[in-house]
């Protein structure tokens, strides 16, 4: 079966979150399993390293209507991973100095860009029965698609899934922008309308085959007001075609057996060199290390990461007698507070302001517990990543984080707790702190979390199972 | 611009796609890079309209988006149109009525060697309703019998084809001998 996976961005090429983990793993999943995955980004010129810039080749060029205007595109290809890459060029709209989004023009852009993506088909010797696209940068490619091109010869048979990855972000624009820049006619005006604006993701939820989310519980939460980000009408009445596969983690990437950035390499069969690791990071922390757990946290510090309920109940949690490393960036509040923390408890709490790949791989592989407790977590990958390290996860069962950490009450991998309040949070700690205390106990669980399948052979199957669906067999 | 040039032609692509695919028609989009339509020049665009009921290609729809807007139904009648929102209307509302069946193309072969003798645009209604003379003495300065009278003489056959060859119609005219 031919895929074609389009997505805004993509590991190792360009990255700002999650999808581009999913861009980078999914479909080298999907090759593996035999089909013939590829993937379409944009060609970020400044934000792509020249070694990979190096390797990639020129495919052809053409012109693509953005409202009025046409724009040159160029098409540049590479295989990596055994999953060729295609990129659309156009330095006008994707030659920036700064990140990848947050651009006055971001609308134009991916109008641009969905748009390139159809009409690069009829210049490239691949065929795709399934365009999945991804999040509200590609969602205008079900849409014109269904509008423009599913009557015309080699288009008709193509079927769309669009996959939401964060409904908080749904390109969201005023309707002046119909006419100039998203070229779609009055009359049609109603697929893309929502709440008097344009909303792409509308759009592409109105007219995509299939939509589906990063993981089943997220599926059903974004019927629900409280997570939709006022989306919930239009997914309700699209909730037939609306389904969730939760992500998986690059298993090579993330493989303690194999990881140089650890202190030492261990496996889910001997955890001793996970005891170097843990002293590992106390060094790097310059922390004494005590026999008590070591609580972790590794992410954006945002309210909807569930730090106001870490703030709110931290004295506590001290308490419990445990030691506890932070590694992020975000909201001031949240880097306040934590270099409080660790100015209040030196010897138990320490912090790094930032992201550093390479030390949250060493604050994965070194601490006991991983503390996610979001408000909502579509699908998140770093509680599997702690888990494949041996960090037991304590989450709040929301998203993702429901689908992939079973309690260790029920024979699970880890600590869950449900209401969004800070003392279940803390319960929920201290029952992890009850199974640290018992060596025996602690040592199966970890065992478990380590041998939990987290790879996307489950989730590449699962998707496969829904591309036939739609292809019909 | 000049009054008889509003637009680019080939800015009307996304429009003819949505006439299209309101009304369910598969169509090939060719570039001047495709072999058979190098006549095209960088921008310009033909759409091509393969008949879904018949392999006859003198059923084939093929819109030429130019320096004109062109609308061939085979090789029996096609029509030219500038670039004008009147004239493009009117060239819209040909091409459904093609697609719906309520246009056909109206063509008279005359004579033993049955050479081409003209055409035109015939709607259902006057098919089923008129006969052949009327319908080409409607279009012209001629009297239906004037027509009637210079077929019968030569010899003549008038073949009305709509784009589902069911509703086809032939009217032949035997020359008097």
């Amino acid at each position: 079966m031919n895929i074609l996976y389009a997505a805004s961005e993509a590991l190792p090429f360009a990255a700002s979150g999650g999808l581009a983990d999913v861009a980078g793993s999914l479909p080298k999943a999907l090759v593996e399993a035999g089909e013939d995955a590829r993937v379409v980004m944009p060609y970020y010129v400044n934000n792509i390293k020249p070694e990979l810039k190096e390797k990639m080749t020129f495919i052809t060029n053409f012109t693509v209507p953005v409202g009025w205007r046409s724009q040159y595109c160029g098409v540049f290809m590479q295989k990596m991973n055994g999953v060729i890459y295609y990129f659309i060029d156009n330095e006008y709209y994707f030659k920036r100095d700064g990140g990848l989004y947050g651009y006055y023009d971001d609308a134009e852009r991916y109008v641009f860009f969905s748009r390139a993506v159809l009409e690069m088909l009829r210049h490239i010797d691949f065929h795709p029965q399934i365009i999945n696209s991804n999040d509200w940068q590609c969602a205008l490619i079900p849409v014109y698609h269904n509008l423009f091109y599913k009557n015309e010869w080699g288009f008709g048979d193509i079927k769309n899934v669009f996959t939401i990855h964060n409904i908080g972000y749904q390109g969201q624009y005023g309707l002046d922008l119909v006419k100039d820049i998203v070229g779609i006619p009055p009359h049609n005006v109603n697929i893309i309308e929502y709440d008097r604006d344009i909303n792409f993701m509308k759009g592409a939820i109105e007219v995509a085959d299939k939509v589906t989310t990063v993981s089943p519980t997220y599926s059903r939460e974004i019927l629900d007001p409280w997570f939709s980000h006022g989306l919930d009408r239009i997914l309700r009445s699209k909730q037939y075609k609306t389904t969730g596969f939760l992500n998986g983690i690059d298993t090579d990437l993330y493989n303690p057996e194999t990881d140089d950035t650890i202190a030492a390499k261990f496996s889910a069969r001997s955890h001793k060199g996970k005891q170097a690791c843990k002293s590992a990071i106390f060094e790097e922390f310059g922390m004494p290390q005590y026999d008590i757990p070591l609580i972790a946290m590794i992410s954006r510090f945002a309210d909807h990461k569930g730090f106001d309920l870490v703030k709110y109940v931290f004295d506590e949690i001290i308490s419990v007698d445990v030691q506890v490393v932070i590694l992020g960036s975000g909201e001031q509040q949240y880097e306040n507070f934590f270099q409080e923390m660790h100015w209040r408890y030196p010897d138990k709490v320490g912090f790094y302001r930032g992201y550093n790949p390479s030390l949250a791989k060493r604050i994965y592989a070194g601490a006991d517990i991983f503390l996610m407790p979001s408000k909502s977590e579509p699908c998140g990958l770093a509680q599997m990543i702690a888990a494949r390290y041996g960090t037991v996860p304590v989450v709040r069962a929301t998203g993702g984080l429901r689908d992939s950490i079973v309690d260790a009450g029920d024979n699970g991998i880890g600590f869950t707790f449900q209401s969004y309040n800070a003392h279940d949070m803390l319960n929920a700690i201290r029952r992890a702190k009850g199974y640290y205390d018992n060596k025996s106990e602690w040592s199966k669980l970890v065992t478990r979390a380590m041998k939990a399948d987290f790879s996307w052979g489950t989730s590449a199957k699962l998707y496969i199972g829904l591309y036939k669906e739609l292809c019909g067999g | 611009m000049n009054e008889f040039y509003e637009f680019e032609s080939w800015d009307k692509l996304d429009e003819i796609r949505l006439i299209l695919n309101r009304l369910n028609v598969r169509y090939v989009v060719h570039r001047h890079d495709d072999e058979e339509f190098s006549y095209l020049n960088d921008n310009e665009i033909c759409v091509k309209i393969p008949n879904p009921y018949t392999d006859d290609t003198n059923r084939t729809v093929f819109i030429d988006l130019q320096d004109e807007i062109s609308l061939f139904f085979g090789a029996e009648w096609h029509a030219h149109y500038y670039l004008t929102e009147e004239d493009y209307r009117e060239f819209c509302e040909t091409l459904s009525g093609f697609m719906k069946n309520e246009l056909c193309s109206a063509a008279v072969f005359i004579g033993e060697d049955l050479h081409w003798g003209g055409s035109m645009l015939a709607d259902r209604k006057s098919v089923s309703e008129k006969s052949a003379e009327e319908i080409f003495a409607g279009n012209t300065p001629s009297d239906a019998n004037d027509f009637k009278q210079s077929w019968e003489e030569k010899g003549a056959e008038v073949r009305f084809r709509f784009w589902n060859p069911k509703d086809d119609k032939m009217v032949v005219f035997e020359r008097k001998r």
